[in-house]
């Protein structure tokens, strides 16, 4: 590769980080401004800039502004940046278990990571739980911090025995099954726990599985916000390591990678990132396991420096726009977020499945 | 035959009201009729009661009927000679008979159990649900004491139980028929009665079904009179809400129910508890909704319009509005909650968590009718203490 070409791909890279970056901000954008209640572009924008606002309870606003400031600040903002955490989160640690794996079916909901996080909020919420007929987002905080916990707790338990699975086993499908019977196993629990639990609940944590955004309020931001951080920093401490994992344990090991703590690593970082978002968000399927790939499409390579940020990116833009269009009925009515983010997330799964067939799966 | 007799015996009487010759109809003077509830009638024929149950149409169910005949009578006929011999036009594609009274019954929800418990009728009880869903002590001790069996409902529900009880009938919620509930005990030659009360659009409606209960146990007067009682109750409280509100008296908007997972979902505006509301001088917040099921609303749409209620009923799992502003600290801001008008129908709850509003509420409309005007028009019943409701702290 000449000098010049390589800074030219360098620049076709930053283009394409831009236009994503854009991509994302238009959307976070348009998430806040479209929603089930009409409120004029203008209006939006005087809410936004005007922090003064957000704070005063009424004094000088109409009951109508009261209205809209408090759409704006307490439904929508919260909401997009859920979605956009989520996204991020779920992105990022569907693609760690990709290269950790060595499998581009990889993912939380794939390997029964989700799962593993459902019977841990269920534990917290139907065994210890309060009287609350509700699910996650209507308990209180300090519930909420115990059921993140639990989450990531039982996600990383999953993820654990999956992989100390695959130290013995090779095959590829049979790690698949192996997550998928995991998962069976801490959904059929789940299942028990709600046989034996009051009536009212099944309800609740039927709407619950439906996943959503819109559940958090700026207090549950204050503990998904710090997780989710947390996890990403130690993320990009992987980069190096996983790229050399790429290449296979082999090599890894011969650059003097420490396998067994980068492994660790990526567990924790990956549970805490699957665990966190199914605390607050419910089992939001797809994004994990479609949006490195979404990367690696866009992008060409497979090398972390570009697919970790590029990950990022793009998770935080699926799930904001699954958000928007899960608000598009109109008139309040609304989609369950897992119908689209499965929407949204199959095409590509599938359009996965094809390629590595033909034998270019970048994996 | 004796009982044709006395029929033509009745109609000659009859025939000498002029009145009731323009009228014409079989029906003895008692017959007992369905004013109110949409979801089933009552046919009277010569010594055969016929009980027509009609599902909405979102589920799917044929029409059906069951023919209420006496134990001693027309033995051995089969449906399709009953058909004949009394011409039943077909209302449906079934038609059961019931030998009555019923003296066996297995009743597969909780809201069952009241009606039976206020005609009499706890001796016909041969098996349960879950005794943990009841509410009423006077229920649990009546089970406790006759240890009666529990079999379960929904896909728990103990089939093989039930044969050994071998009850007469079993009686189950429309819905409960799609768990296979319904044919497999026919296989068994267990009637199942299908009972469509929470179906109804209306508190009367609701609880005319009490009629359907005491028809089928041979109680069907008693019912009546009991029901008959409720609907004097209900209207006169109606009535005076009525008299009252022609006088300008305003009516406090209400919202219902709490955002959950960014949703929110809100009875319909042509649904039993918009009814309630509209009857007890409330201004349902969306009573001009043309739905009786419940929507389901992204919550920042509800929240702008629930803002300006004056009273928010219903905020299920919260007991103390400390819990709830935990929960969501958004809710805050409702007007009602400044006001501390926030009231819940958990009054009477159980630690089990059975809630006595879904037990016995829909057969006693009159109480939760009364409960809501005092907490709308307290003016209007002063020193009414509250049954079912009970305000926020």
């Amino acid at each position: 590769m000449t000098e010049s070409s390589a800074r030219n791909s360098k620049i076709a890279i930053l283009i394409r980080f831009l236009l994503i970056f854009g991509a994302v901000f238009f959307l976070f954008a348009l998430d806040v401004v479209k929603g089930s209640v009409d409120i004029p572009l203008t209006r939006v924008v005087e809410i936004l800039f005007s922090p003064a606002e957000w704070l005063s309870e009424t004094n000088g606003l109409s009951l109508e502004q009261v209205g809209q400031r408090d759409i704006i600040v307490l439904f929508r903002l919260p909401r997009a940046v859920t979605a956009l955490l989520a996204g991020m989160g779920l992105a990022l640690s569907g693609l760690f278990m990709q290269t950790l794996f060595r499998n581009p079916l990889a993912g939380p909901s794939v390997l029964g990571i989700n799962a593993g996080a459902n019977l841990g909020v269920a534990v917290v919420v139907l065994v210890m739980g309060g009287a609350a007929g509700g699910f996650v987002a209507t308990l209180p905080l300090g519930m909420k911090a115990l059921v993140t916990i639990a989450a990531v707790f039982g996600a990383g338990a999953v993820l654990g025995v999956v992989l100390l699975v695959s130290r013995f086993i090779g095959s590829v499908t049979i790690l698949l099954l192996v997550g998928l019977m995991f998962g069976y196993l801490a959904n059929s629990l789940v299942t028990l726990l709600i046989h034996f639990s009051a009536a009212g609940r099944v309800q609740a944590y039927l709407q619950w599985t439906f996943g959503s955004f819109g559940a958090t309020a700026w207090k549950d931001i204050y503990i998904m916000m710090p997780v989710i951080g947390a996890a990403v920093l130690l993320g990009i401490l992987l980069i190096k390591p996983l790229n050399a994992l790429l290449l296979g344990e082999e090599y890894a090991r011969s650059m003097g990678v420490a396998l067994i703590r980068v492994r660790m690593t990526v567990i924790v970082v990956g549970a805490s990132l699957a665990g966190v978002v199914t605390a607050f968000c419910g089992p939001v399927t797809f994004v994990g396991v479609a949006v490195p790939h979404l990367a690696r499409g866009i992008f060409r390579t497979a090398d972390h420096r570009t697919i970790v940020p590029a990950s990022l990116l793009l998770g935080g833009a699926t799930a904001l726009t699954a958000d928007i269009v899960s608000h598009l009925p109109g008139q309040g009515g609304m989609l369950p977020l897992n119908s689209v983010t499965a929407l949204l997330g199959v095409p590509v799964v599938v359009w996965v499945l094809i390629r590595s067939r033909a034998g270019r799966s970048f994996i | 035959m004796s009982f044709e007799v006395r029929t033509l015996l009745k109609k000659g009487v009859l025939c000498c009201s002029f009145l009731l010759l323009i009228v014409g109809n079989l029906q003895p003077l008692s017959a007992i009729s369905a004013e109110y509830a949409e979801g089933f009638s009552i046919e009277e024929l010569s010594g055969v009661t016929l009980l027509n149950v009609h599902p909405p149409e979102s589920e799917h169910y044929n029409s059906i009927t069951y023919a209420l005949v006496g134990r001693d009578k027309l033995q051995n006929i089969t449906p399709d000679q009953l058909r004949k011999r009394f011409s039943i036009e077909p209302k449906g594609s079934e038609l059961y008979i019931i030998r009555t009274p019923v003296k066996h019954l297995i009743p597969l929800s909780t809201t069952f159990l009241p009606p039976l418990l206020w005609l009499n009728l706890d001796a016909v009880l041969s098996g349960i649900d879950n005794v943990d869903y009841i509410y009423s002590r006077k229920l649990r001790d009546i089970i406790n004491r006759r240890n009666i069996p529990q079999v379960g409902n929904g896909p728990s529900l103990d089939m093989e139980q039930i044969v050994q009880l071998q009850p007469a009938v079993v009686m189950a919620n429309i819905t409960q028929g799609e768990w296979n509930v319904v044919p497999k005990l026919r296989d068994a030659s267990i009637p199942v009665v299908l009972n469509g009360d929470y179906l109804e659009t209306t508190p009367l409606g609701r609880a005319e079904w009490i009629k359907f209960i005491g028809l089928l146990c041979g109680k069907g007067k008693e019912a009546e009179n009991q029901f008959n009682a409720i609907v004097e109750r209900y209207t006169g409280l109606q009535q005076m809400v009525q008299a009252e509100l022609s006088g300008n008296t305003e009516r406090p908007k209400v919202i219902m129910n709490r955002p959950m997972n960014g949703r929110w979902v809100v009875p319909g505006g042509s649904g039993y508890m918009a009814q309630f509301i509209e009857d007890a001088g409330g201004h349902y917040l969306w009573s001009s909704d043309t739905h009786s099921r419940s929507l389901v609303l992204d919550a920042e749409a509800v929240y702008i319009k629930a803002r300006q209620a004056d009273v928010w009923l219903h905020q299920y799992g919260s007991s103390t509005l400390q819990e709830l502003l935990q929960t969501d600290p958004r809710l805050r801001r409702l007007n009602a909650f400044q006001t501390q008008q926030v009231i819940n129908n958990d009054a009477r709850t159980n630690k089990a968590g059975s809630n006595n509003f879904y037990e016995s509420g829909p057969y006693q409309p009159d109480l939760i009718l009364a409960d809501l005007i005092s907490l709308f028009h307290p003016s209007l019943l002063p020193g009414h203490s509250l049954y079912y409701y009970r305000f926020l702290e």
